[in-house]
C-alpha cells in the first residue's frame, strides 16, 4: 500500500539514456519499417530526423523527471499506480507519434495520446467538475483528430502515398492541386485542436484538473505540443505556400494574444501557467509559418526552452499545492521562508521564462527576434509579439516574485512546508540545465541545428551561431522586459479592469462550446421525439408513405409506357370473383363492429379462391377455401370470447387525425403495385420454367399433378421452409397460449 | 452439402431440442451449435481453399432447382452467426446476468432463428430468399414474446406490423421479377433483367431495395428496431443485433452489387442520402436516451447507415468497407450489449441515471467497456477503425466529399453518446451512497463469452491484414457471376 | 384477364392498408391480413393467366398440354400458408394483448416506449 512508485521512473530514464548513447553513437536520421497491413499499405514505419529526436529527448528526459516528481507528488494516493501505467503508455504513444513516417500510424498514437489524456484529466472523476473538463478535452481533441483523418486521406490522395517522407519531397508536384488548402485546413483543424490554437484554446486550462504531475507532463511539455510538431514536419513541403504563411502566422499570434490577455484574469497559479502555455503555442505556430531558416532556429530552440522553464514552473505550482494547501497567487506571497528550493527554482525558471540573460530563454527568445526580421513581418505580429513577450515577463514575475518575495501575511490553515526531496530534485534540475544552456548555448546548437534542419532542408546545421550582437534583439528585449515590469506592478488592477469585460466572455469559443454541448441533447430529443414517437400506426403509415412515395418517384424517372395489354374476351366468372374481391375489400371500410369486419374480409378469401378456381389453380382454391374458413370460424370464436371478459371491449376506436393522409397513401399504393403489375406483365414472358416443369413432371419426377410435383420435389427447399415456419410458428405462440388459458380459467 | 449445413444443423437441433426432454435440452443445444461452428469454419475454409461452393437442392438443372452457394460474403456471415449462437448459449449456461428465462420454448427458437439467417445468407434464389425472412422472422416474434409481459407484447407487436409488411414487400418485389423476367434464380435473373427496359427495371429494383432496407433498419424504416430491441434479455439482444439487420443488408449487397449489377445509378445515389440519414438520426437518438439498451439500438442504426454508405459507393472497395463494417459491427454491438448486461448485473438497472461508480467497483470491466467504445467510435488501432477508414477514404477518393463529412460528423456525435456512458456509468458516482458492487457468482460462462469476443474484437484491431485481405476478395468476387 | 385482377389487387391493398393504418388493433390485423391476401393475389398473376385448365398432366400422356402456369400457383401455395400462420400468430399476440393492456387502441399502447415527461431526458422507467 506504502510501496512508492519511484522505481518505475527507471522506465523513461533507461530510455532517455539509450537514447542519448544512440544520438551519439549512430548519425541521424534513423529509419525502420516493418509491415503491418500490406493490403492497405499501411507499414508500421519509423523515421526518426533531428525534430523527432528533440522531442524523444524532451518526451523521456521530462518523462523521467515527471516519473519521479509523480513518486512524490502522489505518495500514499491509491490511485498512483493507474496513473502510471496511464502516464508510461502515454510516453510510449507520444515517442509513436513523433517517429512516425506513415500518416495513419501518427494518427494513431495521436488519438491514443488524446484517450490516454482523458483518462488522466479525469483523475479526480467523482468531482463533476473534473468530468467535464476531461469530457471538454476529449471532444476537442477527439473531433479534432477526425479532421485530421480526413485532411491525411486527402493529403495521401494528393500526394500519391501515406508516408510523410514521400510527400515532403512530392510536395511541389501538390501545389497545383485544388483540393489542396482544403486538405491542409482540415490538416490545422486537427493540429489547432490538440496545440489549444484559437479557436480550440479553451480545453487546456480546463484540463488543470489533472494532477500536477500529469499538467507538467501533457499539459505542457509533451501532448500539446503534437500539433505544433505535425506543423512544423510538414513546414518542409509548404513552407512557400502563401495560404500556409498566413494561415499560420494569423492564428497562432491571436492565440498568443487572447492568452496572453487570460492570463492576466487567473487567480489559480496552474491555470496562469496554462494559458501562458497556449500563448507559447501561439507563438510556435507563428514561427512555424514564417518562413526561412532563422525561424526554423527558433522553433525549435523555443521548444526546448519553453520545456525548460515550464516544467519546473508546474513542479513549483505542484510544491505550493502540497505544502502549502492552496495555488491561489492572492493567497500566496512570502513563501520562499517555507519552501526555500522551492523559490529557488522558481526564481530561476522565471529568469528563463522573462527572457533574461544567462538563460536559455534569452537565447531562445533571440532566435526568435531575428526570425522575424528575417522574414519580414507585418508589424501587427511584430507589436503582437511584443505584448505577449511582455505578458511572459509580467507571468514570470508573478510565480517568482509575488509568490515567494515579499510579507507573508496571509492567514492560513495549514503549516507551509517543503517539499520532499522527490519533488525538488525534477525542477531543481531542469532550471539548472536552462541556466547551463545560456551560459554556454554551443552545448546544444548541434541539437537544435539538425531539428531546424529537418523543418527547413536547406539549413546547415553547422551554421548556427548564438552569439551576435544586433540592434533589433536588444531593443526588443528592452521593450518586453519594461512593459512586463509595468504590467506586474499593475497587475491587479489590470485584473479588476478585464473582469468589468466579463461580457465579452458570452460571445467567446468557450461559452459557444458549452452552448451547443447543451444544444445537442435538445436537438436529439426533438428529432428522436419526432421519429421514434411510440404510436405504431404513426410508424406504419411513416413507412407506407414513404414506400409509396419512391415507387411513385421510380416509376415517374423511369417513365414506362403501360401497354394496354391485347384485348381478350373476359370470362364471366373471372370478372364476377373479381368484382367479389373488391365489393369485399370495400366494405370492410364501411364496417364497425369486428365480427361483421371479420365475415366481410372473409369475403376476400372466397373471392380470391373462387378466382383461382375459374383460372385454372384448383389446389390453390381449395386451400385458399380451407385456410379462411378456418380463420373466420375461429377468429369469430375468439372474439366472443373478448367481449364476455371485463372490461368490455369497445366496438372500435376512434380514428386519429391523419385520416385523409392515411386514404391518399393507401389509394397511392394499391394503385401502385398493380400498375407494376401491369407493367411487369406487359413483358414479354419467359417460360422457361414452366416449360421445364411441366415436360419433367412426369418423366423426371414421377408425379402427374404439377403443381405439387413443384412444392415437393423441384422447390422442396421451399416447402422445407415453409414447414419449419409452421412448426416454429407454433412454438412461438405456446407460451402466448399458455398465459392466455391461464389468465382465462 | 456443407452449403446445406447452415440450414439443417440448426433446424434438427432445433426440432431435437424439441423431442427431447428439458433436462437435455440445452446440452442438445449447445451440442448443436458446436456443430453449426465447426460447419461453418469447414465452409469458410473450403470458399477460401477452392472458391464458391454450390449445390442444387435435388440435383435438377439450373436455373429450374433451388441453388444454395457460398461465397466468402457469405461464408462468412454465416461464421458470424454460429459464432454469435456459441456466445448467446455459453451465456444462457451460467443463467445470471440478465440471461433469458429459461422456457422450453427458447432453445429451438434461437435456432430456428440462425437457421433462418444462415439458409439465407446461402440461398441463391429469390422466393426461396423470401421464405427464410419469413422463418427468421416468425423466431424473432416467437423471442421477443417470450417474456410475456406487457412491454414485450408491445414490442412484439410493433416489430410485427412493420416487418410483415416488409416481408409483404418483399414477396410483391419477387413476384413482380418473376413476371417480368420469368426467372427466380439469381444468377437467371441477374441476365434476364440486364435484358429489360431500364423504365421497368428501375421501379422493380426500388420495390426490391425498398424491402431489404425495411429489414435493415434504414431510415425512415427503422422504427420498429428502437421500439423493440430494448424489451429482450441481453443475450437474445445480443444475437439480435448481431444478426437480424445484417440479413436486410446482405440481401441488399447481393441483389444491388452482384445479381442486378450493373444496377440503376440512380439508385446508389438515394441509398447513399438514405444512409446519411439513417446515420445522423440513429447518433442523435443515442445521444437522446439514458437506457443503455436502447443507447445501443440507436447505434445500430447509425452504424448500419455506415454500411449502407459504403454500399452506395457501388465499388469493390466500398462493397468490400461495407463487409468489413458488418463483421466488426455483429461482433463489436453484441460485445458491448453483453457489457452492458454485466453492468446491469452490477448495478441492478439499465438506466445511466440509476447506475455510477463502476470505475473503482469493477475495473477490468470498465476497461472492457473503454476498448469496446473506442471501438465503436473508430480510434485506432480498432476494428472500427479499419472499417470507418476505409468507407471514408472511399467515399473521398470517389469525390463524395458530403458523404465523408456526415460520417465523420456522425463519428463525434458516436464520441459523444459513449463519452456519456463512461461519465454516467462509470466515472460519476454511484446515486445511491451506501451502494456496494455484488460479489460475482456463476458468471464465469458469461464472463468466457465475453472475453472470448473481446479477444477476437482485439486481434481483428491490431492484425486486421487477413480479414481485410478476405473481404477485399470477397468484394472482388462478387461480380464475377454476371 | 389481367386487368380484372389487377383492379382487384389495388382494390384490396388499398383497403388492406387503409384499415392497417387504424388505431384498432383488430382492425389493423384484419387489415394486414387483407394485403396478404392482395399480395397473393399478385404472386399468382404473375404468371400471366392464360389458360384455364389446371396444370395436371392428363393420364397417358408424359407432358403438360396447354394449361395454367404451375410455378406461380406453387409459389402462391406456400405464401397462403405463411400468411395464414403469421395471421393466426397475430391473433394470439393480439388476444393476449387485450388481455394485458385492457384496451385494443394500438395509439395509447405505449409500454415499450413510454411517454416523456422531461423537456430533453426520456421517460424514467422501473428496472426492465
Amino acid at each position: 500500500m506504502h510501496a512508492t512508485a519511484l522505481p518505475l521512473a527507471l522506465v523513461p530514464a533507461t530510455l532517455f539514456a539509450l537514447l542519448v548513447l544512440s544520438l551519439i553513437s549512430v548519425p541521424l536520421p534513423w529509419s525502420v519499417s516493418w509491415p503491418w497491413i500490406p493490403v492497405l499499405g499501411v507499414d508500421f514505419a519509423l523515421y526518426v530526423d533531428g525534430l523527432s529526436a528533440q522531442f524523444l529527448l524532451l518526451i523521456t528526459g521530462i518523462g523521467t523527471l515527471v516519473a519521479v516528481y509523480g513518486a512524490g507528488y502522489l505518495a500514499g494516493d491509491a490511485r498512483r499506480w493507474r496513473v502510471f501505467a496511464l502516464l508510461l503508455l502515454f510516453m510510449l504513444a507520444m515517442i509513436g507519434a513523433v517517429c512516425s513516417d506513415h500518416l495513419l500510424l501518427l494518427f494513431l498514437f495521436w488519438e491514443l495520446t488524446s484517450v490516454l489524456s482523458f483518462l488522466l484529466v479525469g483523475f479526480d472523476h467523482a468531482r463533476e467538475s473534473s468530468r467535464k473538463s476531461a469530457q471538454q478535452a476529449l471532444l476537442i481533441t477527439g473531433t479534432g483528430g477526425l479532421f485530421l483523418l480526413a485532411g491525411s486521406i486527402l493529403l495521401a490522395e494528393i500526394g500519391g502515398s501515406y508516408s510523410l517522407r514521400q510527400l515532403i519531397a512530392a510536395a511541389p508536384a501538390m501545389t497545383d492541386d485544388a483540393r489542396l488548402p482544403a486538405a491542409l485546413t482540415l490538416l490545422f483543424v486537427g493540429a489547432f485542436s490538440k496545440s489549444a490554437q484559437f479557436p480550440f484554446h479553451f480545453w487546456l486550462p480546463n484540463a488543470m484538473a489533472a494532477p500536477t504531475p500529469v499538467s507538467a507532463y501533457l499539459h505542457s511539455a509533451t501532448l500539446v505540443k503534437l500539433g505544433v510538431y505535425l506543423l512544423a514536419r510538414l513546414d518542409a513541403a509548404f513552407s512557400d505556400l502563401l495560404f500556409w504563411e498566413y494561415s499560420l502566422v494569423g492564428i497562432g499570434t491571436l492565440t498568443a494574444v487572447i492568452a496572453a490577455v487570460q492570463t492576466v484574469r487567473e487567480r489559480d497559479l496552474k491555470r496562469i501557467l496554462a494559458w501562458s502555455t497556449v500563448a507559447t503555442l501561439g507563438t510556435l505556430t507563428m514561427l512555424v509559418g514564417l518562413p526561412g531558416h532563422g525561424a526554423a532556429l527558433a522553433v525549435a530552440a523555443l521548444f526546448f526552452a519553453h520545456a525548460l522553464y515550464k516544467a519546473p514552473l508546474f513542479f513549483v505550482a505542484g510544491n505550493l499545492d502540497h505544502g502549502a494547501g492552496t495555488r491561489d497567487i492572492d493567497r500566496l506571497t512570502g513563501m520562499r521562508r517555507h519552501l526555500p528550493w522551492t523559490a529557488t527554482a522558481a526564481l530561476l525558471a522565471a529568469l528563463s521564462m522573462a527572457g533574461l540573460p544567462l538563460s536559455f530563454g534569452f537565447v531562445a527568445k533571440d532566435a526568435m527576434t531575428l526570425a522575424k526580421v528575417e522574414a519580414g513581418v507585418f508589424a501587427l505580429v511584430s507589436h503582437a509579439t511584443l505584448f505577449v513577450g511582455s505578458i511572459s515577463v509580467a507571468v514570470a514575475a508573478v510565480a517568482a516574485i509575488h509568490i515567494f518575495w515579499g510579507r507573508d501575511n496571509v492567514g492560513r490553515d495549514a503549516h507551509p512546508h517543503e517539499a520532499p526531496v522527490t519533488m525538488l530534485l525534477p525542477p531543481l534540475l531542469l532550471v539548472a540545465l536552462a541556466v547551463l544552456f545560456g551560459l554556454q548555448p554551443t552545448l546544444v546548437d548541434p541539437l537544435l541545428g539538425v531539428a531546424a534542419q529537418a523543418m527547413a532542408p536547406g539549413f546547415d546545421p553547422l551554421q548556427v551561431d548564438s552569439s551576435y550582437d544586433a540592434w533589433p534583439v536588444a531593443e526588443a528585449s528592452l521593450a518586453t522586459f519594461g512593459f512586463g515590469l509595468l504590467i506586474y506592478l499593475g497587475w491587479d488592477r489590470l485584473r479588476t479592469l478585464l473582469d468589468r469585460a466579463r461580457e465579452l466572455d458570452e460571445i467567446g469559443p468557450e461559452s459557444w462550446y458549452w452552448r451547443k454541448l447543451k444544444f445537442v441533447p435538445k436537438l436529439a430529443a426533438w428529432l428522436t421525439r419526432r421519429l421514434q414517437h411510440g404510436v405504431l400506426p404513426g410508424y406504419l403509415l411513416t413507412l407506407a408513405g414513404a414506400v409509396t412515395l419512391a415507387l411513385l418517384a421510380a416509376l415517374l424517372v423511369g417513365r414506362p409506357s403501360l401497354e394496354l395489354p391485347s384485348a381478350e374476351t373476359l370470362p364471366l366468372p373471372v370478372v364476377g370473383s373479381a368484382l367479389l374481391i373488391a365489393t369485399g375489400a370495400l366494405a370492410t371500410l364501411l364496417v364497425r363492429d369486428h365480427l361483421v369486419l371479420l365475415l366481410v374480409s372473409g369475403l376476400v378469401g372466397y373471392g380470391s379462391a373462387l378466382l383461382f378456381l375459374f383460372t385454372g389453380a384448383p389446389d390453390l382454391a381449395f386451400t385458399q377455401f380451407a385456410v379462411e374458413t378456418v380463420f373466420v370460424v375461429v377468429a369469430a370464436t375468439v372474439l366472443r370470447r373478448l367481449r364476455q371478459l371485463p372490461p368490455p371491449l369497445q366496438v372500435a376506436v376512434s380514428e386519429a387525425r391523419w385520416r385523409p393522409l392515411a386514404l391518399a397513401v393507401s389509394i397511392a399504393l394499391g394503385s401502385v403495385l398493380s400498375t407494376l403489375l401491369l407493367l411487369a406483365a406487359a413483358q414479354p414472358f419467359d417460360p422457361q420454367l414452366s416449360d421445364f416443369f411441366s415436360a419433367q413432371s412426369v418423366p423426371a419426377a414421377h408425379g402427374r399433378n404439377v403443381v405439387n410435383v413443384i412444392i415437393v420435389d423441384f422447390r422442396a427447399l421451399d416447402t422445407l421452409g415453409e414447414i419449419a415456419v409452421v412448426a416454429l410458428a407454433l412454438v412461438a405462440a405456446l407460451p402466448l397460449l399458455k398465459l392466455s388459458r391461464r389468465r382465462s380459467s | 452439402m456443407l452449403v446445406l449445413t447452415p440450414l439443417l444443423v440448426p433446424l434438427a437441433t432445433a426440432l431435437l431440442c424439441l423431442l427431447v426432454p428439458p433436462g437435455w435440452q440445452q446440452r442438445v443445444s449447445l451440442a448443436g451449435a458446436l456443430l453449426l461452428l465447426l460447419c461453418a469454419l469447414a465452409l469458410a475454409s473450403q470458399v477460401v481453399g477452392n472458391g464458391p461452393l454450390t449445390v442444387v437442392a435435388g440435383g435438377w438443372p439450373l436455373p429450374f432447382g433451388i441453388e444454395f452457394a457460398a461465397d466468402r460474403l457469405s461464408a462468412a456471415l454465416v461464421l458470424i452467426a454460429a459464432l454469435m449462437l456459441n456466445v448467446v448459449l455459453l451465456w444462457q449456461v451460467g443463467g445470471s446476468a440478465d440471461a433469458a428465462p429459461a422456457a422450453a420454448t427458447l432453445q429451438p427458437l434461437l435456432h430456428g432463428l440462425v437457421a433462418g439467417a444462415g439458409a439465407a445468407f446461402v440461398t441463391a434464389d429469390l422466393f426461396n430468399l423470401y421464405v427464410w425472412f419469413e422463418l427468421t422472422l416468425i423466431c424473432a416474434l416467437g423471442l421477443l414474446a417470450l417474456g410475456g409481459g406487457l412491454r414485450q407484447l408491445d414490442a412484439t407487436l410493433k416489430y410485427f406490423v412493420l416487418n410483415v409488411v416488409g416481408t409483404l414487400l418483399l414477396l410483391a418485389a419477387v413476384a413482380l421479377l418473376y413476371a417480368a423476367t420469368g426467372q427466380l434464380n439469381f444468377r437467371a435473373l441477374g441476365a434476364a433483367t440486364a435484358q429489360l427496359p431500364a423504365s421497368i427495371a428501375l421501379p422493380l429494383l426500388t420495390l426490391l431495395s425498398l424491402a431489404f432496407l425495411i429489414k435493415a433498419a434504414a431510415f425512415p424504416f427503422f422504427a420498429w428496431l428502437p421500439a423493440s430491441y430494448h424489451s429482450l434479455p441481453a443475450p437474445v439482444l445480443a444475437l439480435f443485433s448481431a444478426l437480424l439487420a445484417k440479413i436486410g443488408i446482405y440481401a441488399l449487397i447481393r441483389c444491388l452489387s452482384d445479381v442486378f449489377h450493373p444496377a440503376p445509378d440512380l439508385l446508389f445515389n438515394v441509398l447513399g442520402w438514405i444512409a446519411v440519414l439513417s446515420m445522423i438520426s440513429g447518433a442523435l437518438g443515442a445521444a437522446y436516451h439514458w437506457d443503455l439498451r436502447r443507447i445501443l439500438a440507436f447505434h445500430s442504426i447509425s452504424q448500419i447507415g455506415y454500411i449502407l454508405l459504403a454500399i452506395a459507393l457501388a465499388s469493390p472497395a466500398g462493397d468490400a468497407a461495407a463487409i468489413l463494417f458488418m463483421l466488426h459491427h455483429s461482433l463489436v454491438k453484441a460485445a458491448l450489449i453483453l457489457t452492458a448486461a454485466l453492468i446491469f448485473h452490477a448495478c441492478g438497472h439499465y438506466d445511466l441515471r440509476r447506475i455510477g461508480g463502476l470505475y473503482a467497483g469493477r475495473p477490468w470491466l470498465s476497461l472492457v467497456f473503454l476498448l469496446l467504445a473506442l471501438s465503436l467510435v473508430g480510434i485506432p488501432p480498432s476494428s472500427g477503425f479499419w472499417s470507418k477508414f476505409l468507407v471514408v477514404r472511399q467515399s473521398l477518393v470517389q469525390g463524395e466529399y458530403l458523404w465523408a463529412a456526415a460520417a465523420l460528423g456522425v463519428g463525434a456525435v458516436t464520441l459523444y453518446s459513449m463519452l456519456k456512458i463512461w461519465l454516467e456509468a462509470f466515472w460519476k458516482p454511484h446515486p445511491d451512497e451506501s451502494w456496494q458492487a455484488p460479489a460475482r457468482h456463476r458468471l464465469l460462462p458469461a464472463h468466457a463469452a465475453l472475453g472470448g469476443l473481446v479477444v477476437l474484437i482485439l486481434s481483428f484491431g491490431l492484425l486486421p491484414e487477413s480479414l481485410i485481405a478476405y473481404v477485399m476478395a470477397a468484394a472482388d468476387s462478387l461480380r464475377g457471376r454476371s | 384477364m389481367i386487368w380484372a385482377v389487377a383492379l382487384a389487387l389495388a382494390t384490396v391493398i388499398a383497403a388492406g392498408t387503409y384499415l392497417a393504418l387504424s388505431r384498432d388493433l383488430l382492425r389493423c390485423l384484419i387489415g394486414l391480413a387483407l394485403v396478404g391476401n392482395g399480395i397473393n393475389l399478385l404472386v399468382f398473376s404473375s404468371g400471366r393467366l392464360l389458360s384455364q385448365m389446371p396444370p395436371f398432366v392428363a393420364a397417358g400422356a408424359q407432358q403438360l398440354a396447354v394449361a395454367a402456369n404451375p410455378v406461380p400457383q406453387a409459389l402462391v401455395l406456400t405464401a397462403i400458408v405463411i400468411s395464414f400462420i403469421f395471421l393466426c400468430f397475430s391473433l394470439v399476440l393480439a388476444v393476449r394483448l387485450l388481455q394485458l393492456a385492457g384496451s385494443a387502441d394500438t395509439a395509447q399502447l405505449r409500454a415499450a416506449e413510454p411517454a416523456a415527461v422531461d423537456a430533453v431526458k426520456p421517460a424514467l422507467e422501473e428496472a426492465a
